[in-house]
């Protein structure tokens, strides 16, 4: 029995035909829209590294390597893709009346591709009810006020996935009772219909023959318009995933791979930052419809936990929303009165560390950060708009080269009584940064750590005066004309030492110069302190006894997460550490990052009380921190928590504390 | 309406003092715009939007010329144009000399008004300002917080002891800025590329004599030591003590 | 011994105390000659402790005005071959100052922390460096306040003035007095500051603002107590507030992380008050006392 017969005296085709062509025709037109609005976005060449590329595509969009990070949530997610995958090719041969199957007969395959088609719809029933399960019985936290969009998407599918299985079964029934056993749900169905009388289970099969080909269609139609879009908007997110190092910034212009100087920087022809559009490149754009407002992001920013204006996940729609309302405007080349910072909003712009939760959390690469640090460089160049405590920042960057506007000369004062090299050529440079030279707490890690390396034998030097700033704050900021003064002076300096090795107790120093530099003709081997002082522990150049009470680490984020380096801080502590649920690629901000630590922020939502807490919740004595910035979040939070019994500390000063006499 | 802005350069307040035998080393200065006439620049530039005319900064200064990026930065604020004064051997604490020069540059410009920092964070006289208004023949107001423009006449606020004085006068006339008169804007990075462009304008000009001040002897006070705890056996011990050094030793009740 | 004017300034019925402070300067330096200028001021003018004075009380007189006050000085500096002319470094006498020099065409030494017929000590760079000096011609300086202390009132002769005035286009239209308590923080040459160790609201508007009224200075606040709403924005030291350099800053229960010494390091003399020895104020604090500040504030008030 089947439902290819004629209707009201017109063949099912030519319905079929007007359906397909409607909703095959408004997919098509407003995928195309969607192209033609991504393509408004500047260059950005991805089109290389194919074979990674390749790997890629395959580990993280077949394979859904990401997305099954979650594990409830990412398999069922897992399920219904692959089912839905492996049963695609069905809706050919249902459109074609059997014929797409009797083609496949003809090579032998007809059988195994039934298995596949009727595994796959399994797999994506499977899938669909747990998901469905988990929206309406478990009904997690963060899904909490969401439409109900989600579950109809889900119960349309699982339409999808019942009516293929009907029409399976009547197929079957209709065929004198051969039950095809490649089909093995079918036939499950099959028999639970067996009785159902003939006119009746006409009706049925053609009910859910026409529902699934309207649900389809409906889908098509849909796909481009809802979160539905990341079918097809993934393939080129997670295939053009970015393949630079988590966190670093693109410079203003480039040649080739080095940074045009500031001097020869083409102002006339600079967009800097971005306020329209077509400002962002085509893979900042095509992050919008890639987006399945999955919320992983959402849910890891230390910007929206604390209840500021900035929700990662929302600027991503913002950029699809604005781009669908906007649409005709923007592709007629005209300009919408609504700029893209007025859809994102200042406020969201500046709540930003900059701690790249969210890029690692996403399941398809979309790449958040870098559009907020790209309309604030819009703001601090072009508009010279932005917050008035970066005003001090800049000039003091600027003038005294640190940021808090303090004597340049003073710089070297921590080291004094050390009898540290200043200025000379060693194996390796100890660049102490801005907070490690002038703030009196850090300036005791400074010297922990300077002491520690002497203890080992290591032949370092310390700048001295000659230090500036490294331009993170600027950078972070959106001041990239700064930053790009800053780091051209410093590589200068730098190279003129000849530098070659560097050891910095600062994770942002460590990201800018062993990472960012290199576009300004700056090449050098940069280490955190934690693993030059891991590696003499282990080899026994320095002798180190675990520490005896409850320590917890905080990985900072710009060493663990965008760092890559979780270990060494871990194993240079040695001891039994209390882990935080957060650590590691996982730690969560003190929410310094982002020259934050150089902005106000609203009593009622400070982010370094939500980190202090969860560390005063292991019941640790003593929080073991990385990074300056850290240290004094870190204890401006236990403070505020009234919890000033517990201490901070950094790695080297445990060490020092530890050292074997 | 035409008006002409004195900005001075001086030295960062941050940079290294040393004093070698009662003379202060100037050799390692970084100079800097004076922080107080940048809210003459501002107020100027607010003027023209308003009223129209030109902003033409003018500045004394030795043949260095490692100032002139952040001379243009003021450009950038809004100015027309700048004039630099060129003169080998300048110092900046001769007020008098100074004033003279100013005044006579001023004089080709055809100035509706005056307006300068109340200060330079470097000497702290507050004396160029009002000696260039005395040399011009104009009235001046000092220490101005806050200064409007109406057809022709100023009305002005000044702090004095407890209280505010709000004077009128017609222009032409000087007026010298007080902190905070209003909010100095940082220029977007276009307005500072672009102000490459307007007329920078460097001029020599030969010392003159003056009846200033000579300093016979610079010296540093003494360094504050990471300072001092003060002991004592009760807390009235130690308030007395804190006092007595407030008022005899650092002198500053 | 040469002639010295001193310009001196009234308050109501009184001689200003930093005015007395000058003519006792001006007695160790040669003849005195007083002049006080404005209107109805002749019964407080009397009381400048001076050999001679002149009054140029005049109802055109009544607000400062540099244009006439300056006219009025030079001509009695030329009558009465005066070679040192003196005022103390108020909002006037730093303005007439410089105009009298500039008309006299003769050397201004501002604000001096020293003055006599050995020379002046003034200072430079924020108070960073002092230069002395010894001027040989006629000269112009303004003593700053308390620098020496007030000679006893007397009266000398009187004489009224009878030169010219000169013309001016200046005209004060008010004079708006904003109430002692209120100092305006950025110029304020005292700054009392407290911090979190004032536990509560209350304690700071009875202990800081309070000893600040009773000072003559400005009070301030670390951002601490600022986000925690017991003083407004506008009263915020440091980083992301307002930036001071005070003659003397007292820092009250506050602990001196670097975003609050961004704002105040300026300040020519720091003491703290904190029970933490440690505390990073200590540090760059001329004179610290550590111990409770409830019990040492009432202290400091009462004494100070």
């Amino acid at each position: 029995m089947t439902p290819f017969h004629d209707y009201f005296g017109i063949s099912w085709y030519i319905y079929l035909l007007i359906w397909s062509f409607i909703a095959i025709g408004a997919h098509v037109y407003q995928v195309g829209f969607i192209i033609k609005l991504i393509r408004l976005g500047k260059d950005d060449d991805r089109f290389n590294s194919w074979k990674q590329r390749m790997r890629e595509f395959l580990t993280d969009w077949l394979g859904q390597r990401k997305v099954v990070e979650d594990k409830v949530a990412g398999y069922a997610h897992a399920l219904i893709f692959w089912g839905f995958l492996m049963l695609v090719s069905d809706v050919i041969d249902l459109g074609t009346g059997g014929f797409f199957a009797e083609i496949l007969g003809m090579i032998f395959l007809e059988n195994i591709w039934n298995l596949i088609v009727d595994i796959g719809y399994l797999m994506a029933g499977i899938g669909i009810l747990a998901a469905l399960y988990r929206r309406l019985i478990i009904r997690p936290e963060k899904l909490k006020g969401t439409s109900m969009e989600g579950v109809l998407i889900l119960f349309a599918i699982l339409g999808i996935v019942i009516t293929a299985f009907i029409v399976e079964a009547a197929y079957m029934l209709g065929n004198e009772g051969h039950y095809n056993y490649w089909e093995p749900i079918g036939v499950l169905f099959a028999k639970q219909m067996q009785n159902i009388e003939a006119d009746t289970l006409q009706t049925i099969v053609d009910v859910s023959f026409w529902l699934h080909m309207i649900l389809i269609g409906g889908f098509l139609i849909e796909i481009p318009q809802t979160k539905h879009s990341h079918l097809i908007g993934t393939i080129p997110n997670v295939m053009f995933q970015d393949h630079e190092d988590m966190g670093t910034m693109v410079p203003l212009q480039m040649n080739d791979d080095v940074a045009v100087k500031t001097d020869d920087l083409d102002f006339e022809n600079l967009t800097l930052g971005v306020n329209k559009f077509e400002d962002f490149t085509w893979r900042q754009l095509s992050d919008g419809w890639a987006c399945t407002a999955c919320a992983r992001c959402q849910d890891v920013c230390p910007a929206y936990n604390s209840g500021k204006e900035l929700n990662p996940m929302q600027i991503i729609m913002d950029v699809k929303n604005y781009g669908k309302e906007h649409g005709s405007l923007l592709l007629a080349g005209e300009a919408p009165e609504e700029t893209i910072i007025d859809r994102f909003s200042p406020e969201a712009i500046w709540a930003c560390t900059t701690c790249y939760a969210c890029v690692n959390a996403c399941p398809v690469h979309i790449e958040h950060v870098p559009k907020l640090t790209d309309t604030r460089r819009h703001l601090v160049m072009e508009a010279s708009d932005f917050p008035e405590e970066l005003q001090n920042l800049f000039n003091n960057l600027e003038r005294n080269s640190n940021p808090w506007g303090l004597g340049a000369h003073t710089r070297a004062d921590w080291a004094e009584g050390l009898d540290l090299k200043i200025g000379e050529p060693a194996e390796y440079l100890f660049y102490v940064g801005c907070a490690g030279s002038f703030d009196e707490r850090n300036k005791n890690v400074s010297r922990a750590t300077a002491k520690l390396l002497k203890e080992a034998g290591v032949d370092f030097s310390i700048l001295g005066e000659m230090e500036t700033c490294n331009g993170d704050p600027a950078r972070r900021a959106g001041n990239e004309f700064l930053f790009q003064m800053m780091a051209e002076m410093n590589v200068d300096n730098m190279n003129s030492l000849g530098t070659l090795k560097v050891i910095t107790a600062c994770p942002h120093c460590f990201h800018t110069i062993g990472k960012e530099y290199e576009k300004y003709g700056g090449k050098y081997e940069v280490y955190h302190h934690s693993q030059i002082l891991n590696e003499l522990r282990q080899k026994e150049k320095l002798k180190i006894n675990d520490f005896e009470n409850k320590v917890t680490f905080h990985d900072p984020c710009y060493l663990g997460r965008i760092g890559g380096e979780t270990e060494a801080p871990r194993e240079a502590l040695g001891g039994d550490l209390i882990e935080m649920e957060r650590s590691k690629e996982k730690s969560f901000c003190c929410g310094g990052g982002g020259a934050r630590i150089w902005m106000e922020e609203d009593a009622d939502k400070r982010v370094n009380e939500i980190r202090a807490k969860e560390a005063v919740n292991t019941g640790a004595d003593c929080i073991a921190v990385g990074c300056p910035f850290c240290m004094t979040m870190m204890s401006d939070g236990l403070k505020t928590l009234g919890e000033e019994q517990r201490t901070v500390k950094d790695i080297s000063e445990i060490m020092l504390e530890n050292l074997e006499a | 309406m035409n008006i002409v802005v004195l900005i001075k350069m001086v030295p960062d307040t941050e940079s290294k003092l040393e004093v070698n035998a009662g003379e202060l080393n100037d050799q390692n200065f970084k100079y800097m715009v004076n922080p107080y006439d940048e809210f003459a620049v501002e107020q100027a530039v607010q003027f023209k939007e308003a009223e129209g005319g030109k902003v033409t900064l003018l500045s004394l200064f030795s043949e260095d010329n490692s100032i002139d990026t952040d001379l243009r930065k003021m450009l950038a604020i809004g100015a027309d144009e700048i004039v630099v004064l060129r003169q080998n051997g300048y110092r900046g604490d001769k007020p008098l000399a100074n004033a003279k020069l100013l005044s006579n540059a001023i004089k080709d410009l055809n100035a509706d008004l005056v307006l300068c920092g109340i200060q330079g964070i470097d000497y702290y006289q507050a004396a160029t300002g009002t000696m260039v208004a005395q040399m011009l023949n104009m009235p001046n107001i000092s220490g101005v917080t806050n200064l409007e423009y109406n057809s022709g006449t100023l009305k002005a606020k000044r702090q004095i002891e407890g209280g505010l004085q709000t004077i009128e006068t017609s222009t032409p006339a000087v007026v010298t800025c007080q902190k905070d008169m209003n909010k100095v804007r940082f220029p977007a990075l276009k307005d500072i590329m672009m102000s490459k462009r307007k007329p920078f304008d460097n001029k020599n000009v030969d010392s003159i004599d003056s009846n200033d001040v000579t300093t016979s002897e610079s010296n540093l006070p003494p360094a504050r030591d990471g300072g001092e705890i003060i002991e004592g056996e009760t807390a009235e011990e130690k308030v007395d003590k804190l006092i007595e050094k407030l008022r005899m030793e650092a002198k500053v009740i | 011994m040469s002639n010295v004017l001193v310009i001196g300034e009234v308050d109501g019925p009184e001689v200003k105390n930093i005015s007395q402070q000058v003519a006792a300067v001006a007695a160790g330096m040669g003849e005195v000659t007083g002049l006080v200028i404005g209107s109805g001021i002749s019964e407080a003018g009397m009381k400048l402790a001076a050999g001679k004075i002149i009054m140029a009380d005049n109802a055109s007189l009544e607000n400062y005005d540099p244009v006439k006050y300056a006219s009025i000085a030079s001509h009695i500096v030329k009558e009465n071959d005066i070679q040192t002319i003196l005022l103390g470094a108020t909002s006037m006498g730093k303005d007439l100052g410089p105009r009298i020099a500039a008309e006299l065409d003769c050397g201004y030494l501002g604000d001096c922390l020293e003055a006599s017929s050995e020379g002046f000590v003034r200072p430079n760079f924020a108070g960073k460096v002092l230069a002395k000096s010894k001027p040989s011609g006629k000269i112009v300086a303004t003593i700053r306040n308390n620098a020496y202390p007030a000679g006893e009132a007397w009266s000398g002769s009187v004489e009224n003035y009878s030169g010219d005035i000169a013309d001016s286009t200046l005209n004060t239209i008010d004079v708006e007095n904003v109430g002692s308590g209120t100092v305006e923080l950025t110029e304020a040459a005292i700054v009392v500051s407290g911090g979190r160790g004032l536990e509560n609201a209350e304690n700071y508007d009875s202990m800081i603002r309070q000893l600040a009224e009773s000072m003559g200075a400005a009070a301030g606040a670390s951002r601490a107590i600022v986000d925690a709403g017991w003083v407004s924005h506008s009263h915020q030291v440091g980083q992301t507030g307002k930036t001071v350099a005070p003659e003397l800053y007292l820092a009250i229960g506050i602990s001196g992380a670097i975003q609050h010494l961004g704002g105040m390091s300026g300040a020519k003399c720091i003491a703290a008050i904190n029970k933490d020895p440690d505390a990073p104020i200590f540090k760059i604090a001329d004179y610290g006392i550590v111990g409770d500040l409830f019990e040492i504030l009432p202290i400091l008030k009462s004494k100070i």
